[in-house]
C-alpha cells in the first residue's frame, strides 16, 4: 500500500469520527448537570438518526420499485402526515407540515439549507414565545438541540457516504485492471498476426513464437512459458519448438501425448492447472491449441509461486490460445505452399542441359530473397534433331504456386510444338493461344531461338522478353533487338515476327530475365547497360559468365525476383576444317553459305574467293537436298580444309545422284565446275561425293 | 515470305521495277518467282529486275531469271535486269552468259529507259 492511501485512509477515518467525537462532547457539555434523562433522550435521537440514516441511504433509497408504487408511497405519506397534523387537540400541530413540505419543494442543496435555516428560525421564535408565556425550555436549550440534531445528522450519514466513496473507488481500479489486461490481450492478437504476416516474410515460425510467449507471458503473467506443436509426421508426440523464461521443457524435447500437463492437455483437449509441490515451477497453466476440432499443439505457463492461476487466468489464456493456433494453422498453411510451388519449379527446370555438340551451355536460377515471391521464371534447351537446338527463357507474370503450374503447362507446350514447327514465330502464337485457354488471366514474357550450331545461325522470336546478348569472341557485346512483339496472354490474336541473328564461333549468347536487370530506384535500361558491361569482360566459359553476371548484377544480395540465366557457346572453329553435318533441306543453304563465309575469312581469302566457293558449294549441297529421299531426316555432309593454299570441299550425301532435269537444273554443274579448279563427281551404291578444290591468291578460270 | 530474300515491287508508266534483296537460292527460288510473275499485270510493257541488293544468286537464281525471260516473251513483254559493276553476282552471271538472253544495265533507272526505248514506236 503507498503512503497515498495511508493518507487517504486515514483522513477518511478521521472525518467520519469527527462530527461522531463533537456530537458526543457537545451532548456531554450541554446536559452536563441536567436530568439524566434529558442526555439519553439526546442520545437516541442521534443513534436513530445514524440507524435512520445508514438503513434509507443504503436499502430503501435503493429499493427497485416502479414509479407508480413510489407515488403511492408518496400519496400515503402526505395524507398520514395531514391527518396526524389536522387534529383538533393541538393548535400546534399544523407546524409539524413545515417540514415535509420544504423537503417536497427542495431542489438543491443550497434551496434546502435556506427553507431549513427559515424553518428552524420560526421553530425557534415560536418556541420561545410559547415558553415565555406557557413556560418549558428556554430558547437556549432549543439552540442547543437544533445544534446537536444538525450534528447528529452530518454523523450519521457521513460513514454511508464514506462507504459508498470506497466502494466507488474499489471499482474504478478493478475496472482500470481490467482494461489493463484487455490491452495485454490485444497485444497478443498483435503479435500473432506478425505470425502470419512473418511467414509471408519467410521468417521462421518458431522465432515469431519467441515473440508470441512475451506477449502472452506479460498479459497472462509466467516466469516460463512454452509452445509445444503436435508432430506433423503422424507420430502421437508433442515437440517444444518455442520457450521463454523458466521452463522444463527445452526446445525440442518431444512430450508424449498424457506426460505431464502438456501431455495431459493434447490429450483432453481441456485446459489445466497444475501445482506442484516440488521443482522450479510450482504452478502451471495449460491450454490446448486447436483450429476447430483439430489439435495444433498446447500452450503451456508456469510461475514459480504455488496457486498462481485461477479460473480467469485460463479464460484469458485460452482466448490467446485460440488466436495462436489459428495463426500457426495460417503460417504452416503459408509455407507449404511456399515449399510445394518451390519444389514445382525446380522439378520444372532442366537438372542437366542436352549436349549439343558444337556449343556449351551453362544455366543459373536464383530464387527470390522472400520465398513468397517464388515465380514463374523457366528456361529450357531442347534439342531439335536435324534443326538444331531450341533455347528458351520465359517469366510468367503472376508469383507462387499458380504461376508455377502455368509455367509448366508453357513448358511443356513449347517442348510439343517447338519439335513440330521450326519457325520461332509460329511457336510463340501457338503458345499465346494456348496461354489464353489455359489461364485467361496470366501473361508470360519468352524469348525463344533456334540455334544450328554447326553454321551459327539464330532465329528468334520474342514475346515482350528483355533482349537476349550475343557477346563475341573478342569481347564485343550486342543486345539481339529484333522481333519484338507482346507478352504470351496480352492481346486477342498477337502477330509474332520472326528475326535472324548469328552467333559466331567463340562467341557466347545470354538468355535471362528481368530480375537480373531490374533494381527498385534504377531504371531497366541501367540494369541492361550493366549486363552489357559485365559480360563485355575477357573470354570466359559459360559457366564462369553465368556466375560473374549474377554476382556482379546482383551484388551477392538476394534478388527481389527470382533470376534465370542461360548461357550458350557456339565452339571456336577448329583450326583448319570446318566440318558440317546438315539435314537435308533447302532451308540449311544459307547457314552453309555464313559458315563458308565465316572460315574462308578466318584463312585469308579473298570477296571475291568466298562468294565463288559459297557458289560451288552451295551448288553441290543443293543437289545434296534434292537427292535425299524419304522421311525429313536424311542429312549430308560438307566437309572443307585448307591445303597449301587452296581450299578442298567435299560434299557427300548417302542419296543416288539424278542427272539433272531440264536446261535449268543442269546449269549446277556448270557453275561448279567454272568456279573450281578442280571437280570430281563419284556417285556409288552408298550416296554421292563431290570434289572440289579452290586455288587461292589467284583467279580460278572462268 | 521467307526471311532469306525479298523483293519490293513499283510500276512506273507500265514498267514494273521489282527490286530484289538478300539471297536466292534453292530455298526461295520458287516463291520468288512466282512473287515476281504475278507482279507483273498483263498490261505492263515489261519488268526489270533489280539485282543491286542482291547478295547471293545461286543455279536456282539463275533459272528464276531465264523463266522469268521466258515467259515474259511468250506474253511479248520484256525483262531487263540491273546489276552494278561491282556486284559479287557477275561471277556466276559471266558463266551462265545472262546477257546472251537478257539485257543488262547497270541501275534500274537505265534499264528502264532502254526498255522503254525499246517498246516505243
Amino acid at each position: 500500500m503507498g503512503s497515498a492511501a495511508v493518507t487517504g485512509a486515514v483522513r477518511e477515518l478521521a472525518a467520519i469520527r469527527l462530527p461522531a467525537v463533537g456530537l458526543v462532547v457537545l451532548a456531554i457539555v450541554l446536559t452536563d448537570g441536567s436530568d439524566p434523562a434529558v442526555a439519553f433522550w439526546w442520545l437516541a435521537a442521534a443513534g436513530a438518526a445514524y440507524a435512520a440514516a445508514s438503513l434509507w441511504l443504503v436499502y430503501v433509497r435503493r429499493l427497485s420499485l416502479p414509479w407508480f408504487a413510489w407515488l403511492a408511497v408518496d400519496a400515503a405519506l402526505l395524507a398520514g402526515l395531514a391527518y396526524a397534523s389536522g387534529g383538533a387537540d393541538s393548535p400546534m400541530r399544523p407546524l409539524f407540515l413545515l417540514l415535509p413540505i420544504a423537503g417536497v419543494i427542495s431542489y438543491s442543496p443550497a434551496f434546502t439549507a435556506v427553507v431549513g435555516a427559515a424553518s428552524t428560525l420560526v421553530y425557534l421564535v415560536v418556541g420561545a414565545a410559547h415558553s415565555a408565556i406557557e413556560g418549558g425550555p428556554g430558547a437556549g436549550s432549543i439552540v442547543a438541540f437544533a445544534m446537536f440534531i444538525a450534528l447528529a445528522a452530518i454523523a450519521s450519514t457521513l460513514p454511508v457516504s464514506a462507504v459508498v466513496q470506497r466502494q466507488r473507488r474499489q471499482a474504478v481500479l478493478e475496472e482500470r485492471a481490467e482494461r489493463a489486461r484487455v490491452e495485454a490481450l490485444a497485444e497478443v492478437a498483435g503479435r500473432l498476426q506478425s505470425i502470419t504476416d512473418a511467414a509471408l516474410a519467410g521468417v521462421a515460425l518458431d522465432d515469431v513464437l519467441q515473440e508470441v510467449l512475451t506477449a502472452i507471458g506479460d498479459a497472462v503473467g509466467a516466469d516460463g512459458a512454452t509452445v509445444f506443436l503436435l508432430e506433423e509426421n503422424g507420430t502421437p508426440a508433442l515437440r517444444a519448438v518455442a520457450t521463454k523464461g523458466v521452463t522444463s521443457a527445452s526446445v525440442g524435447d518431444l512430450v508424449a501425448i498424457g506426460d505431464g500437463p502438456a501431455g495431459r492437455v493434447a490429450a483432453d483437449r481441456k485446459p489445466l492447472i497444475a501445482t506442484r509441490t516440488d521443482g522450479e515451477l510450482r504452478s502451471k497453466l495449460a491450454v490446448p491449441l486447436a483450429v476447430g476440432a483439430r489439435l495444433v499443439g498446447v500452450l503451456q505457463l508456469g510461475k514459480r509461486a504455488p496457486g498462481g492461476y485461477d479460473e480467469a487466468d485460463v479464460h484469458l489464456l485460452q482466448l490467446a490460445g485460440d488466436r495462436v493456433a489459428l495463426g500457426i494453422d495460417r503460417a504452416r498453411l503459408y509455407e507449404r505452399e511456399r515449399h510445394m510451388a518451390a519444389t514445382l519449379q525446380r522439378s520444372l527446370l532442366p537438372d542437366r542441359l542436352p549436349d549439343v555438340p558444337g556449343t556449351q551451355a551453362a544455366a543459373r536460377y536464383i530464387p527470390a530473397g522472400e520465398e513468397s515471391q517464388i515465380g514463374g521464371d523457366w528456361y529450357d534447351v531442347i534439342d531439335l534433331p536435324g534443326t538444331g537446338i531450341g533455347l528458351a527463357m520465359g517469366d510468367v507474370v503472376s508469383h507462387g504456386a499458380r504461376a508455377a503450374a502455368v509455367m509448366a503447362q508453357l513448358r511443356s507446350a513449347l517442348r510439343a510444338y517447338a519439335l513440330d514447327h521450326d519457325s520461332p514465330a509460329a511457336v510463340l502464337e501457338r503458345l499465346d493461344r494456348l496461354l489464353r485457354n489455359v489461364d485467361p488471366q496470366e501473361m508470360a514474357t519468352l524469348v525463344y531461338l533456334v540455334l544450328e550450331p554447326e553454321t551459327g545461325a539464330l532465329r528468334y522470336a520474342n514475346a515482350g522478353h528483355p533482349p537476349p546478348l550475343v557477346i563475341d569472341a573478342a569481347g564485343g557485346t550486342r543486345f539481339i533487338e529484333g522481333a519484338r512483339s507482346v507478352p504470351l496472354g496480352a492481346v486477342v490474336d498477337p502477330h509474332y515476327d520472326e528475326g535472324s541473328a548469328e552467333l559466331p564461333p567463340g562467341s557466347t549468347l545470354l538468355l535471362y530475365t528481368d530480375g537480373l536487370v531490374e533494381r527498385r530506384g534504377a531504371s531497366i535500361s541501367d540494369g541492361l547497360a550493366r549486363l552489357a558491361v559485365e559480360a563485355a569482360k575477357p573470354a570466359r566459359g559459360p559457366g564462369a559468365l553465368c556466375d560473374d553476371v549474377v554476382d556482379a548484377l546482383l551484388g551477392g544480395v538476394a534478388p527481389e525476383d527470382d533470376v534465370a540465366v542461360l548461357t550458350v557457346q557456339a565452339a571456336p572453329l577448329a583450326p583448319g576444317r570446318l566440318t558440317l553435318e546438315l539435314p537435308a533441306k533447302p532451308a540449311v543453304l544459307p547457314s552453309i553459305r555464313r559458315a563458308l563465309r565465316q572460315w574462308l575469312a578466318g584463312i585469308g581469302a579473298s570477296t571475291r574467293e568466298i562468294h565463288d566457293i559459297q557458289v560451288a558449294v552451295t551448288e553441290a549441297a543443293a543437289n545434296a537436298v534434292e537427292h535425299a529421299y524419304g522421311p525429313g531426316d536424311a542429312t549430308f555432309g560438307v566437309e572443307v580444309a585448307a591445303t597449301n593454299g587452296s581450299v578442298e570441299i567435299v560434299v557427300r550425301d548417302s542419296g543416288a545422284w539424278r542427272d539433272p532435269r531440264g536446261s535449268g537444273r543442269g546449269r549446277g554443274i556448270l557453275l561448279m565446275r567454272a568456279l573450281t579448279n578442280e571437280l570430281e563427281l563419284s556417285r556409288g551404291s552408298d550416296g554421292t561425293r563431290v570434289r572440289m578444290r579452290c586455288r587461292l591468291g589467284a583467279r580460278a578460270p572462268a | 515470305m521467307s526471311p532469306l530474300a525479298d523483293a519490293h515491287t513499283s510500276e512506273h508508266d507500265g514498267i514494273v521495277v521489282a527490286r530484289l534483296g538478300g539471297e536466292v537460292d534453292l530455298s526461295n527460288a520458287d516463291e520468288l518467282e512466282a512473287a515476281l510473275t504475278g507482279a507483273v499485270p498483263n498490261t505492263a510493257l515489261g519488268l526489270v529486275v533489280d539485282l543491286t541488293g542482291t547478295s547471293f544468286l545461286g543455279s536456282s537464281g539463275v533459272s528464276l531469271l531465264f523463266d522469268l525471260a521466258e515467259r515474259l516473251r511468250d506474253r511479248q513483254q520484256q525483262l531487263r535486269l540491273a546489276v552494278p559493276d561491282d556486284s559479287p553476282l557477275w561471277g556466276v552471271l559471266e558463266i551462265v552468259d545472262i546477257r546472251s538472253a537478257i539485257p543488262v544495265a547497270p541501275t534500274a533507272i537505265d534499264a528502264v529507259a532502254a526498255l522503254r526505248a525499246a517498246v516505243s514506236p
